[in-house]
């Protein structure tokens, strides 16, 4: 089809009008319709955004001529786009890739509204081939304004101008009822485009997904810039906002990880190497970062004390520099005493994450205590903005050499939350008063007004330290069970660090009841990593490494 | 050769001297004192116009490590650390790899410290044998063979009845038992002041009443025994009022403190650095306020460094797993400017008795003085002069200072021990002709 538009071609000149959009659009269809032998294994994916309504339309008109209804898919070209390692201005997510149907051995129709450089499609391309192998994958555009940067052609294409045609400062921008309320083809000066992305999001949830699809590219790398910090030492080192920029981060890789029909896989840390090394055993703490690592695109080793060369009387520094000299990226740490991880910090340039050390800090174990009890507050007050302001949140337990507490003391105190430490005498520093933290020895006291109930692990060689007389004694005067509950308000909600001594700290029968959040903070510990993981390895340090 | 300091601010708190004087030497031996001396063409002439000339300091309390660990430093660093810091006399501690605890070892060291020809080295003997507080050492032969204190230093004597017979018996033979007074039940694997800081830290914590209970029980005995007791390295407020009462009532005690007591607090903790890992532990401000108060009622009668060398691969360890000890003796003078004489606590003079007059006598010592006779050990020092403690600083085998990267005022120029000078500043010129120790200055 060789439709010129006979007025003359500058800014905001309108070459094609709707009449002539629907046009292309049926002759597109028509093409597409000859070349194909059967309709039989044809999906249609749209290239978010504007290829989604075309793509629709496209469906629409072959069920018309055909009455075959073909399934249609969305993709975005947000995770594979080349440019996210050099963000330049904004990255606009324009909704994210719901494909609700495997795609191995289908006819694809990719179809997007214009084509360019064809980067877009490549990014989309690959996204498609992450779901499987489709037999083979068509391309489809409204109008090829030339100009390619890699090799991409189209199968069928609208309408393609001469390369002269149309001036480089001008963009070709095509307007959809569905989407501006009118259908046009115009030329505009060559910017950034705006989206309102509110609407953007709103539109797309209600079209496509019930998920709510949020700037992603935004929401991910734009608090980079405010981030300063190497390593992820410990709460008390964070301020607020920082804290708030790892928190605000997590629904997102949340929402990557644990919805349905959605891609589980984000390729922010691909070629990145992570380190676990544990010198304390870890089952949940491990696995959690493990799979937080994999689903970032990461490579990922271990290292336990009982296999590392710490056995054979290698130096910590020593064998960290072994690592990096192999060109590690991140490193998880455990140790039994406090302040390792800043000892490693100050002198190695690997990322350092703190997985709990001595008794001084558990900072991720913080941060997902955090974002579940946030989660649970706006859910209970059902205000998506309600934060931890004047909760009250009641640990109970070994405060003492419970490094889960400090770092959730830390946690609550910069998200303003009133805190009560609980627990035998023996166990419980009095000088965590210096914070405002409320400290008691009465169960009874520190439950009564408690919004959130946090349980402790009580560690048993603690009572052959002589810490506290017998674990039965324990029971009767700290455990979370059904009487003592009674003492808190029945809003009240329970949540532990695990593992869980059944019965002990906390009785079964509350452990598994409706009350306990003790799964949620284990689902939701692995976005916090996620997002603690992004955070370090992405952000543009000033410091060098 | 004859050797004459001039121009100089001299100052001997033994004869209450504090003027601007000129000093001859014949000998290694202070001749003549005052105000402006004469030089004939065969005299070699030190122009110290514009510094302080105090007696050498005398340190009762350092680590030199050799026999056993030598990697950490030896009697000749050791020495050489001394001379740079100002200090021409030390005692050594006897909680070397194998102990000093018998004439062999007391002799072992004198030796080596002779035949350096340096600083004066005064050893000292454990007061019990292999420092287990269990059998008392043979101390009349330890003080023959040259040991001048007897101390089982970095541990007590826990059992109060071999403490008694301990007091009893060295102060029969003549010789003061230097007492580390520490609970170790209540320390309990504690690695730092308990406290707030300790707390927040997740460190084990050593509480001040480890140091406390037993400072008072050791006086106790020492009241029974009728025996002199010096108190090593107090570090906590109450621990000077008990040592303050104590002398009240006449109980013969003598009492030393540490630079880090009245420089630092425990919430440079924070940064776990293990330079700051020491035992008695650094503690809090309030501490830091009664320790300066002690020195300058004179609660505390002198100032000694603990110097305690450790490699820095042993320092460069999780803090738990770290060794205790700081080494001091090259930032004595500078913590003791900055710290008591910049802020108006104690006069120039006050503090150079703390580390002359005073810890001579308390080991009997011929040293700390620059009277007629006296052996000329003098030190040269600077008030004002401000510098940054490095790395590089330290001529200790050693570099686990907590003062590394910190401005301090007050420097040594020149050490002088009986006559020959053993340090010299690199800005500080001597005449051609100085007598010096050669090994000392390269």
């Amino acid at each position: 089809m060789n439709i010129t538009p006979d007025i003359p071609l500058h800014p905001n000149s309108v070459i094609f009008n709707q009449e002539a959009i629907e046009s292309l659009i049926n002759e597109l269809t028509q093409k597409i319709l000859a070349d194909l032998e059967t309709l039989d294994s044809l999906v249609i994916i749209g290239i978010l955004r504007k290829g989604v309504p075309l793509a629709k339309r496209i469906a629409q008109r072959i069920k018309e001529i055909t009455s075959v209804s073909v399934p249609i898919g969305a993709v975005s070209n947000i995770l594979f786009r080349d440019d996210l390692k050099y963000p330049k201005g904004n990255i606009y997510l324009q909704g994210t890739t719901l494909i609700p149907f495997p795609v191995d051995g289908k006819t694809v129709l990719l179809v997007d509204d214009v084509l360019s450089a064809g980067r877009t499609t490549r990014a989309a391309i690959d996204e498609i081939l992450q779901r499987g192998r489709p037999a083979k994958i068509l391309l489809a555009c409204l109008i090829d304004r030339g100009g390619r940067e890699v090799p991409i052609q189209p199968n069928y294409c609208g309408w393609r101008p001469t390369v002269e045609a149309i001036p480089k400062n001008l963009w070709v921008s095509v307007k959809f009822k569905e989407i501006e309320g009118v259908d046009e083809v115009v030329l505009v000066e060559r910017e950034q485009p705006s989206y309102d992305t509110t609407l953007l999001s709103k539109e797309i949830t209600r079209e496509e997904s019930t998920i709510n699809y949020d700037d992603l590219a935004r929401v991910l790398y734009e608090p980079l810039n405010e981030w300063k910090h190497k390593d992820l030492i410990g709460l008390q080192y964070l301020t607020p906002s920082e804290i708030y920029i790892i928190l605000n981060m997590t629904p997102h890789f949340l929402r990557f990880y644990t919805s349905p029909g959605v891609l589980k896989k984000l390729y922010l840390l691909s070629g990145k190497v992570v380190v676990h090394w544990f010198h304390e055993p870890s089952t949940r703490t491990y696995v959690s970062f493990d799979l937080a690592a994999k689903r970032l695109g990461a490579d990922t080793i271990s290292l336990s004390s009982s296999s590392s060369s710490e056995k054979k009387g290698e130096t910590l520094h020593d064998t960290l520099s072994n690592l990096e000299a192999m060109k590690t990226d991140i490193t998880i740490v455990r140790h039994r005493c406090s302040g390792v991880p800043q000892l490693l910090a100050s002198k190695h340039s690997s990322h350092i994450i703190n997985a709990g050390d001595g008794q001084h800090e558990h900072p991720t174990q913080g941060l997902l205590d955090l974002y579940t009890m946030i989660h649970h507050i706006r859910k209970l007050r059902n205000d998506p903005n309600a934060d931890l302001k004047d909760v009250n949140v009641t640990i109970i337990g070994d405060i003492a050499h419970s490094r889960v507490a400090r770092s959730n003391i830390w946690g609550l105190l910069h998200t303003g939350a009133k805190i009560t430490l609980c627990g035998p005498i023996t166990l419980l520093p009095k000088s965590f008063e210096q914070l405002g933290v409320k400290v008691t020895t009465s169960l009874k006291e520190a439950l009564s007004n408690a919004d959130i109930i946090y349980a402790l692990r009580i560690q048993l060689e603690r009572q052959a330290k002589g810490l506290f007389p017998s674990l039965r004694e324990y029971i009767k005067l700290y455990r979370i069970d059904k009487e003592s509950i009674k003492f808190a308000p029945k809003h009240a909600v329970v949540m532990h660090p695990g593992p869980i001594n059944r019965d002990i700290e906390l009785a079964t029968e509350i452990a598994d009841s409706e009350r306990s959040l003790i799964l949620t903070q284990v689902t939701h510990g692995v976005a916090v990593r996620m997002a603690v993981m992004h955070i370090l390895a992405n952000s543009n340090l000033k410091i060098q490494r | 050769m004859n050797l004459v300091i001039k121009n100089g601010w001299v100052i001997d708190p033994k004869t209450n001297l504090s003027k601007k004087a000129d000093i001859a030497i014949v000998n290694g031996r202070v001749v003549e004192i005052s105000d402006t001396l004469t030089t004939s063409s065969d005299e070699v002439c030190i122009d110290a116009k514009g510094f302080i000339v105090a007696p050498g300091f005398v340190d009762i309390h350092v680590h030199f490590r050799e026999p056993g660990d030598e990697s950490k430093e030896t009697i000749a660093s050791g020495a050489r650390a001394a001379a740079h810091g100002g200090v021409t006399s030390v005692v050594t501690m006897p909680n070397t790899r194998p102990p000093i605890d018998n004439a062999g070892m007391v002799e072992l060291i004198v030796r080596r410290a002779n035949d350096l020809k340096g600083i004066h080295i005064y050893p000292a003997g454990c007061a019990t044998k292999g420092r287990e507080g269990k059998e008392l050492t043979e101390m009349a032969d330890l003080k023959s063979a040259g040991a001048v204190a007897i101390t089982d230093d970095g541990n007590d004597i826990e059992s109060s009845s071999i403490l008694r017979r301990v007091l009893e018996y060295s102060s029969m033979i003549g010789l003061i038992y230097l007492a580390h007074c520490e609970d170790k039940s209540l320390s309990d694997g504690g690695v730092m002041n308990r406290g707030f800081y300790s707390d927040i830290l997740g460190l084990p914590g050593i509480p001040k009443e480890a140091e406390e209970t037993r400072i008072e029980r050791n006086i106790q005995l020492a009241k029974l025994t009728n025996a002199p007791i010096h108190i090593q390295h107090v570090s906590t407020a109450r621990s000077v009022s008990i040592i303050r009462e104590a002398k009240k009532q006449g109980i013969r005690v003598t009492a030393e403190t540490c630079p880090h007591y009245w420089m630092l607090t425990d919430k440079l903790l924070t940064s776990y650095d293990t330079n700051l890992k020491v035992n008695p532990p650094i503690r809090g401000e309030e501490d830091t306020l009664a320790i300066i108060e002690g020195i300058k009622d004179g609660t505390i009668d002198c100032i000694a460094t603990d110097h305690a060398p450790h490699t820095i691969t042993e320092k460069d360890v999780p803090f738990q797993e770290a060794p205790f000890g700081i080494i001091g003796l090259e930032t004595l003078l500078a913590c003791i400017v900055t710290g008591l004489i910049k802020p108006g606590h104690i006069s120039v003079e006050e503090a150079v008795k703390l580390i002359t007059i005073s810890p001579a006598s308390i080991i009997k010592a011929n040293a700390g003085t620059i009277s007629k006779g006296a052996n000329a050990d003098i030190t040269i020092f600077s008030l004002d002069e401000e510098w940054v403690v490095t790395e590089d600083t330290f001529r200790s085998m050693s570099r686990n200072s907590p003062f590394i990267g910190k401005t301090l005022s007050g420097k040594v120029k020149c050490t002088i021990c009986c006559g020959r000078v053993v340090y010299c500043d690199k800005d500080f010129t001597l005449p051609e002709n100085t007598p010096t120790v050669p090994s000392f200055l390269t």
